[in-house]
């Protein structure tokens, strides 16, 4: 839960306060979640993690800040450590009508994996009555692994009301990601009293192209022990986000919230995702590194073809050269070709560039070669 | 004809087969060798040749392993080292494999043997693809585990393609699992996404095992 609540928590806020139609006076609140959970990720087996999240929010009427870290430490000893910080920022009422503009900005890392991270913003256009009222946004932003970027986009077009004390809110919301695209269709309820606090949801995932399809929801009972401890017990399922990085779990939590000043303050114990985006491409070589391709010209002869930024020469040698150097052709800058007889089957081979080490070009899956360096190994279907 | 006569003929017949045969080996010697191998281990290369061809067994990799290594400054121990493991690779890929195996089959089980598959594994694989070259399949395999997925997760994964993938969807079923990781995905999950794609599109049903996954 550290993950998502914490976008929803800071990103989000404004939402619930527009929402709630009770703006609170300014106020600044912080706490720190504790305790355990138990996940089940997509494609993993099931595993228990503890973890520790630290909140910090600043609301007010037009302006609401926020800024959250976690650390979630698996069974297996691997680790995630995330960071988000978060503001929005809404003009007064003219009418009926608002508009709030908000931003958020975020990393992860999980494991060894190449860091998350991402920064979006939003724009929201609000109609408001007392206690109804709708809105349509737009986001969009860069989201990051590692060096390679990609510009998600999404719309939204959403509604709340407020009846009998539970606030809910009701939101759909088609996602684009590289060429992964979604439509996400959830309602959301809160209600609270002095001995208890439930906030649940429901939603589907429909129109789906890579982004899959299917029914969550989750649900969140909070129990104050006393003025500045909240027992939190929370499960469900969340699907995955593609933008942010994030994988779909089932999962259940136990834990406490400390709540360092302010009990208004909500941050749950949803167990965090770990990272994975669909659709774009890896890396493009770097100076001083190689990618190769293979192309087909007739029968066994291939087309080799190496990127090489800023190479002055560029040589190939494999088995299908009897491993002896051959030179490439530069085609344009930065690119490099040969007409090369392959046949079918697994081959060997190097690069060298600027008559330099033989490397292994990316592309190639290496192999430590039996001679104190690295060979690529190349499928030849 | 006395019988020193038949003697003599039946000498003269034998120093022939003989010297054939001694020709034979001369011709067998691997021309690709001669002028780029230094011998040592030239010669002992030549016998592993030898032998390699008494049992059917393709010598051009082990001609090309010898080549590599000399070209890389390799010393003689190395790369005699190096030829002999793979021809004992090759033995043990061709007996998993099948005495009708293509040499590229079998090339491509060495390199699935290297990477941790069992010859049980690749045994399977024949027997789920037995009209089909393993070529492609086999080298996945070894790919898969060199990218970081667990052993028998790769070989469930192959496994679970092998009856209805072709070649083709094996080379981009890799590349996408490949991508994900490079893109920061864990290697499981990558061959996780990918598999159920591929399912989806191979419409491979529930009989075939789903990958092993591990703890986050």
């Amino acid at each position: 839960m550290v993950s998502r609540r914490g976008h929803r928590a800071a990103a989000m806020v404004t939402a619930w306060v527009l929402i709630a139609g009770n703006p609170l006076a300014a106020q600044t609140t912080g706490s720190v979640n504790l305790g355990a959970s138990w996940g089940d990720y997509e494609g993993y087996l099931g595993s228990g993690a503890a973890y520790v999240t630290p909140t910090l929010r600043y609301n007010a009427p037009s302006l609401s800040l926020g800024a959250s870290g976690s650390l979630v430490i698996f069974e297996s000893g691997n680790r995630i450590l995330q960071g988000l910080a978060a503001g929005a920022w809404r003009t007064r009422l003219h009418g009926r009508f608002r508009a709030e503009i908000s931003g958020s900005a975020g990393v992860n890392v999980y494991a060894d994996n190449p860091g998350y991270g991402h920064l979006l913003g939003r724009a929201r256009f609000h109609f408001d009555e007392a206690t109804i009222g709708a809105w349509v946004g737009t986001s969009t932003g860069q989201s990051y692994v590692g060096v390679t970027s990609t510009t998600p986009f999404q719309i939204e077009l959403g509604g709340w009301t407020v009846y009998h004390g539970v606030a809910v809110n009701a939101v759909a919301t088609r996602s684009w990601f590289a060429d992964t695209a979604y439509l996400d269709i959830v309602a959301t309820a809160i209600w609270s009293d002095q001995q208890l606090s439930i906030d649940g949801s429901l939603g589907f995932r429909t129109w789906s192209n890579g982004g899959g399809n299917g029914v969550y929801g989750e649900l969140q009972l909070g129990l104050p022990v006393s003025r500045r401890l909240v027992a939190l017990v929370a499960g469900g399922r969340y699907p995955s986000d593609p933008i942010r990085g994030v994988i779909a779990a089932n999962y259940v939590s136990v834990g406490l919230r400390i709540e360092a000043f302010n009990a208004r303050s909500s941050s749950p114990t949803r167990v965090p995702r770990t990272f994975l985006r669909k659709g774009e491409d890896p890396p493009r070589p770097a100076a001083g590194e190689a990618h190769l391709t293979i192309g087909t010209s007739s029968e066994h002869l291939r087309s080799v073809r190496i990127e090489a930024p800023g190479a002055e020469s560029v040589q190939l040698s494999g088995d299908f050269t009897d491993w002896r150097a051959v030179s490439l052709s530069r085609t344009r800058q930065g690119y490099w070709e040969i007409m090369i007889l392959i046949s079918p089957g697994v081959h060997r081979a190097n690069v060298r560039l600027n008559g330099g080490p033989w490397i292994v070009p990316l592309g190639l899956r290496a192999e430590e070669d039996e001679f104190g360096g690295h060979v690529g190994i190349l499928i030849i279907p | 004809m006395t019988k020193q006569t038949r003697a003599n003929s039946i000498i003269l017949v034998l120093t022939t087969l003989l010297s054939l045969t001694l020709t034979a080996v001369v011709v067998a010697q691997e021309p690709r060798l001669e002028s780029r191998v230094p011998d040592p281990p030239r010669s002992e290369i030549n016998a592993i040749l030898d032998s390699a061809r008494a049992v059917g067994l393709p010598t051009e990799p082990l001609v090309d392993r010898a080549l590599e290594g000399v070209s890389k400054g390799a010393g003689p121990d190395l790369v005699l080292e190096a030829v002999r493991r793979l021809n004992t690779e090759l033995v043990a890929a061709r007996d998993a494999l099948g005495d009708q195996s293509s040499d590229a089959e079998i090339v491509a089980g060495a390199s699935a043997l290297r990477a941790g598959a069992s010859p049980e594994d690749l045994t399977y694989l024949r027997q789920l693809r037995p009209d089909q070259p393993l070529t492609v399949a086999a080298a996945v395999l070894a790919d898969l585990v060199a990218v970081g997925v667990p052993l028998d997760t790769a070989v469930a994964a192959v496994v679970a393609l092998a009856e209805q993938a072709a070649d083709a969807e094996y080379i981009a079923f890799r590349k996408n699992v490949e991508r994900d990781i490079s893109l920061g995905a864990s290697p499981v999950t990558a061959l996780g996404v990918r598999l159920e794609a591929a399912a989806d599109h191979l419409d491979l049903g529930s009989r075939n095992p789903a990958p092993r996954p591990r703890k986050p």
